[in-house]
């Protein structure tokens, strides 16, 4: 393979070829250009919150040298465990300028399914140090020694030792398919998969992101997604850093909390780009006040990127009639659709967002038809043309490519598909198929969608993944996780979605000892959605308690989940119990109209 | 808010905000019923946290809300720390 030195053309929107390159050429060109920054309080805080690309690359190199004073070689695996901060960025891109792999996983300080996520993935991931700092060192010790992993060299990198000198650093050779970063937003808790995101792949993506979006020169992005999610650090983090502009972050906290703050945030610092999960914009309509919109300029904002989760239309007209007072662009709205597996951008819609009414029961079986005024509709979003990529809609069990109105698998291929999953090559085969002519690898997305007239809608998944608040989480986590908390559950639970209005409702099914009867019931639901909130952040919209055996599985064991919704649907659970929630579901169901009365909860 | 609010005040501003958060009306949440049984998430309860912060200054976390449950604990609990 060709180095990617050389790759870039003389107008290219990347100020160098890889991101190594690229920060130190900006570096070198413009030391005090702003690169990096967290505010905490965007509306006192001003430019000097933000640090510049001097002290990123003159961090990163000192943070290279140190790696390989500990002993890392090229190639080694960096466990990055960071509240948001610009010292993130000083440790990623310091991994990538000791040419080794950054594998960036949340702070395991919160449920004990993250600890126990993050063990798994500094185990699956073989890293060979972990990077944080003086903040939270005293936890990720914490971490480490209760996960075995205090062999570790670990290290703060706010507080590096003097005698590591940036100009010890000697720039490692960097080619497209050297691994930049291992991405873990796929696999359960207990097979996390990292997704193997190589050099090439990440400037190629990053560039179909500047360019599909017209960001211009130096453009500052910006938001409070964190930055072990792929949107976070591929659509946020890297495009700024790779293209010399800067990446202007807050917490996701203060965004829960004080949502406001994050269109303050784009507002004072001049974001021109921001991204952020559906339900983000959602909560903003709900939760922003007249009066703070009243003191917002958001007229700047050019792209309000929604990804990572369902799109639902009904959020992107209320944000854009909410925010328009405030100058929002009535186009900013922009619906994209992508997933680590690609790096991250598959598709945008540029212009003002459009929609299709479809028919809900033909949907049901596949097809994407226009509904009939009177029929049970739902509104679908586009997702645009793929600027770069080739996406390709099969039938997910032939491979076939479908057509006419058939809805099918996305299925892409191209430079920033990714290089298969770490050290998983069973996994990889099966996702990152070659086709049957040879051509490929085509990735199997997951994803079931159709290309309408050229753009491309994404209508559910083949996959059972669950998509909280922009996170993946894996059926088989919950299920165990509540027979963890809840001994009276029996051996096996289904955790799946039915359709519901403007998208899909989560519901939980599990089998129950046959002592627990009557009030019990009503108790153990109560406190299992208690664990379920906690651990997963996830509210579903019914809880049903089952007959042990009552949940169907294969002759091999594995719970049948598709085969679970269906007999939920049919009222067919042989259930102990069902909560409120599950009634009213059955109901609707009943009464055949799933989209009547089954709104899920929202935010 | 006054500094120390009534705990009966503080109750029903605080069903209130629970309802605003999980998007009900607040007549349909029971203070003794745990909020997560109205689908309250971390999402959900760290809005809440802000709006408690923001109005009685005092602090507020999810471990709270967590450990206390129903509003009437919060309730409590709040109005413990807001002595203070």
């Amino acid at each position: 393979m060709e180095p990617v030195n050389g790759v870039g053309a003389a107008e290219d929107v990347l100020a160098g070829p890889h991101l190594v390159a690229a920060i130190s050429a900006t570096a070198e060109s413009d030391p005090e250009r702003k690169a990096v920054g967290l505010v905490r309080d965007p509306e006192h805080e001003g430019e000097e919150a933000l640090r510049s690309y001097s002290w990123l690359d003159g961090r990163a190199r000192r943070i290279a040298v140190l790696l390989r004073r500990a002993g890392l070689g090229a190639g080694s695996r960096v466990l990055l465990l960071f509240p948001q901060s610009a010292e993130f960025a000083a440790a990623y891109a310091g991994c990538l300028y000791g040419g080794m792999v950054a594998v960036p996983a949340p702070l395991p300080t919160g449920t004990s399914l993250e600890t126990t996520r993050v063990a798994g993935i500094a185990r699956d991931a073989d890293a060979g140090a972990v990077l944080t700092v003086s903040d939270t060192e005293a936890e990720v010790r914490q971490w480490a020694a209760g996960a075995g992993l205090d062999d570790l060299p670990l290290l703060s990198v706010d507080e590096l030792p003097d005698d590591a000198e940036p100009e010890q650093w000697r720039r490692p050779e960097i080619r497209a398919d050297t691994v930049a970063v291992l991405q873990y937003t796929s696999g359960s808790t207990g097979d996390p998969k990292g997704v193997v995101v190589t050099h090439g792949a990440l400037a190629d993506n990053v560039r179909s992101l500047l360019s599909g979006f017209g960001l211009g020169a130096a453009p500052r992005l910006g938001g409070w997604l964190p930055m072990y999610h792929d949107m976070g650090l591929f659509g946020l983090l890297s495009p700024a850093l790779f293209s010399g502009g800067a990446a202007v972050l807050m917490s996701g906290g203060a965004f829960l909390r004080r949502p406001h703050l994050w269109l303050v945030l784009i507002d004072r610092f001049g974001l021109t780009f921001s991204a952020a999960p559906d339900f983000a914009y959602n909560y903003c309509v709900r939760r922003v006040k007249p009066e703070q919109i009243d003191r917002l300029d958001l007229s700047r904002w050019r792209w309000a990127a929604n990804g990572s989760e369902p799109i639902r239309a009904g959020t992107l007209r209320a944000f854009t009639k909410e925010f328009a007072p405030a100058g929002l662009p009535p186009d900013a709205m922009t619906p994209c659709y992508g997933l680590a597996e690609a790096t991250l951008l598959v598709s945008l819609s540029t212009g003002e967002p459009r929609t299709r009414r479809v028919d809900a029961a033909e949907l049901e079986n596949h097809r994407f038809v226009e509904a009939a005024a009177g029929h049970p509709a739902r509104e679908v979003v586009s997702c645009g043309r793929p600027p770069a990529l080739e996406v390709s809609v099969v039938d997910p069990v032939t491979g076939e490519p479908v057509s006419g109105v058939a809805v099918g698998e996305i299925r892409v291929r191209g430079a920033s598909v990714a290089a298969g999953y770490w050290r998983k090559p069973e996994a990889t085969a099966e996702t990152f198929a070659v086709a049957e002519d040879g051509s490929g690898p085509w990735l199997r997305t997951g994803d079931l969608g159709i290309l309408y007239e050229g753009e491309l809608y994404v209508t559910g998944r083949t996959k059972e993944l669950l998509i909280v608040h922009g996170r993946n989480i894996y059926p088989h986590d919950v299920e165990h996780g509540l027979r963890v908390h809840h001994g009276e559950l029996g051996m096996t639970g289904a955790v799946f979605t039915v359709p519901a209005e403007e998208g899909e409702a989560v519901v939980v099914t599990h089998e129950v000892a046959p002592s627990v009867q009557g009030d019990r019931c009503t108790e153990l639901v109560t406190a299992m959605r208690a664990t379920l909130a906690r651990e997963f952040g996830l509210a579903p919209v019914g809880v049903v308690l089952v007959r042990r055996g009552g949940i169907p599985r294969t002759s091999s064991g594995k719970v049948q989940r598709r085969l679970a919704a269906r007999l939920f649907r049919a009222g067919e659970l042989l259930r102990v119990h069902a909560d409120p929630g599950a009634h009213r579901l059955m109901a609707a169901f009943r009464e055949g109209d799933p989209l009547r009365g089954a709104s899920a909860p929202t935010a | 808010m006054s500094p120390s609010p009534s705990p009966d005040h503080l109750r029903q501003w605080l069903r209130e905000q629970c309802a605003d958060c999980l998007g009900v009306p607040p007549e349909s949440l029971a203070t003794d019923i745990p909020l997560t049984d109205y689908g309250m998430t971390s999402v959900t309860g760290t809005a809440l946290c802000g709006m408690v912060e923001d109005h009685l200054d005092v602090e507020c976390d999810l471990g709270l809300l967590w450990q206390e449950q129903t509003i009437d604990a919060i309730t409590s609990r709040l109005a413990s720390r807001a002595e203070r």
